[in-house]
């Protein structure tokens, strides 16, 4: 099967203003397709009005697309629209959750995080335990053995031989990632995950990456709550989605308080998931984001997926033919980090943007990982369905460049 | 002209006054928390001049080749007078183009040898 990645590349405008254009930071954000600006610009032309419950037309236009959003995103990943509550991103709906958890963590009890998490999934759940009292526990990656790097089997994946250790009776929450931003790792859910309803903890997922690359299957995860964010998905900035299984959301108390979340006062609030949806909605963005889920919908996820394994070979492959380029990771990530030696990542980002190529450098807000690697910075390329070969091969020379001006 | 000049290469490769000195006046250290550059600078004072500079740095060629063009023009320069320097005139002596995204690179020596004066300062007032 060929994936026409022409096909969908024209329906970014991004690429018309910037022909030379070369995005290869799409962990970062993905760019948008004109259908998703088009639904968030005609709900201000045809509907702009506040949701709940306003009576005339406009204003049930807008609570019509605010309910047929959540409506779609439960049954894109295989919710009940009830488990859908919409954030502003990844990290509300990591924060959400944390600070609820916080009041029902006692003393003694664990918070179970991985050196793979994002800042995102580790500091709410760091703050979470110091205010119980609660313990705070990491699982580490694999160091023992591989050569790149990154230890173990070389995926820069979680060591798991003391799981039962880490994961014991006390543990009450254990927060993961689906997908690491660094290294592209994909943990063992079905084994973390099993052993987490053993000692009758919640689960939580950061699907923040793993989104727009899996098929998430929630019932299938068996997890209490899982989280992402629109625009990495190439959906609007300022979308999040916050799953959360019926008794776990009704035990929870909200984050914000305020309008649109009441029942009675005092402390009597709606039922879920409106009680954790306090003020004004980003409505529009929302609009953008179901027009985010019908793209991703319409295309051929697993030619799609092919499309960028391709190319994710390429990559590795031209990377690794250039002098003092260590990779590392998992290879069948869409996601390539990688140093240099002799040359800083920040400078190889300076250079590779000199040439229209854009990638990101930095610790990628996950410095517990890279402390455990050994890195202060690294940098990060990471692919979507509009990249192609001519992208591969300009990245390649670009790094090439770096490597002659860093003799 | 590029970022990459040869005289940033050339800073970066070969860093003026590279290592700490011996019984220095002044110390500071500074990160960018960005990319995770770090520079520790040492200073000698003598009657309110700089007498003496060295530096530790490990980060990205902008921060490191801008702490050794800065360090080179030091000697025998005023406190004063350097504390009285702009961030532009510090860009403006770099000699190349930064862009925004790496203003906090270029400018990490420059705040941190800023810091290990006003310490200085404030311990000898
Ligand atoms: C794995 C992971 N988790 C969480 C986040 C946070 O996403 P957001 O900044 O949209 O909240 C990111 C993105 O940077 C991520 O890569």
């Amino acid at each position: 099967m060929t994936f026409d990645w022409q096909k969908i590349k024209a329906e970014f405008p991004i690429f018309n203003s910037q022909p030379e254009l070369v995005f290869l930071d799409n962990a970062s954000t993905t760019q948008k397709p004109l259908t998703v600006l088009d639904a968030e610009r005609n709900f201000y032309l045809e509907a702009n009005a506040n949701v709940h419950r306003g009576v005339y037309e406009i204003a049930e236009k807008a609570d019509q697309i605010y309910e047929s959003v959540r409506s779609k995103v439960a049954a894109w990943i295989g919710a009940e629209a009830e488990e859908i509550v919409f954030v502003k991103n990844a990290t509300e709906g990591a924060n959400l959750l944390a600070a609820g958890m916080s009041e029902i963590l006692k003393k003694g009890n664990s918070v179970v995080v991985t050196e793979l998490e994002h800042h995102a999934n580790y500091i709410p759940w760091q703050q979470a335990a110091k205010k119980a009292g609660a313990e705070f526990r990491v699982i580490g990656i694999d160091k023992e053995s591989g050569d790149n790097g990154v230890g173990g089997d070389g995926s820069g994946n979680l060591d798991l031989n003391n799981l039962e250790e880490k994961i014991d009776a006390k543990c009450k929450v254990v927060a993961i990632t689906m997908m690491s931003n660094v290294t592209g790792a994909q943990p063992d859910l079905t084994r973390i995950i099993a052993r987490a309803k053993a000692v009758g903890a919640i689960v939580v997922l950061d699907a923040a990456q793993a989104a727009v690359h899996l098929k998430l299957e929630v019932k299938k995860l068996e997890a209490d709550a899982i989280f992402f964010t629109g625009h990495k998905l190439y959906g609007p900035m300022g979308t999040g989605i916050l799953y959360m299984k019926k008794n776990l959301a009704e035990k929870i108390s909200p984050l914000l308080f305020g309008g649109g979340m009441v029942k009675e006062l005092p402390d009597q609030w709606l039922n879920i998931p409106h009680k954790f949806e306090a003020g004004t909605p980003n409505v529009a963005g929302l609009a953008g984001l179901g027009a985010a889920i019908d793209f991703l919908s319409g295309i051929d996820r697993v030619a799609a997926l092919e499309h960028e394994k391709n190319l994710v070979k390429l990559a590795r492959k031209g990377l690794t033919e250039i002098v003092g380029v260590k990779l590392l990771g998992d290879e069948a990530s869409s996601i390539i980090s990688f140093t240099m030696e002799g040359i800083h990542p920040h400078d190889i980002a300076s250079i590779l943007a000199g040439e229209k190529v854009c990638i990101r450098a930095g610790h990628h807000c996950a410095k517990p990982l890279m402390n455990s690697l050994g890195l202060t910075a690294c940098a990060r390329v990471s692919f979507a369905l509009y990249n192609s070969e001519q992208d591969v091969e300009k990245l390649i020379a670009a790094v090439k460049k770096a490597r002659s001006i860093f003799k | 002209m590029d970022i990459y000049a040869e005289i940033i290469l050339d800073h970066f490769k070969n860093p003026r006054q590279a290592g700490l000195i011996e019984h220095a006046d002044a110390i500071a250290e500074d990160l960018n928390p960005l990319c995770g550059d770090k520079v520790k600078v040492s200073l000698r004072i003598k009657d309110g001049k700089i007498a003496g500079f060295g530096f530790e740095g490990d980060g990205c060629a902008i921060s490191v080749a801008s702490t050794s063009i800065i360090g080179e023009q030091l000697a025998g320069l005023e406190m004063e007078k350097f504390l009285e320097m702009s961030n532009e005139e510090v860009l403006e002596k770099l000699g190349v183009p930064i862009s925004p995204g790496r203003i906090k690179c270029a400018l990490l020596g420059f705040s941190c040898i800023k810091k290990a004066i006003t310490v200085y300062k404030h311990s000898h007032a």
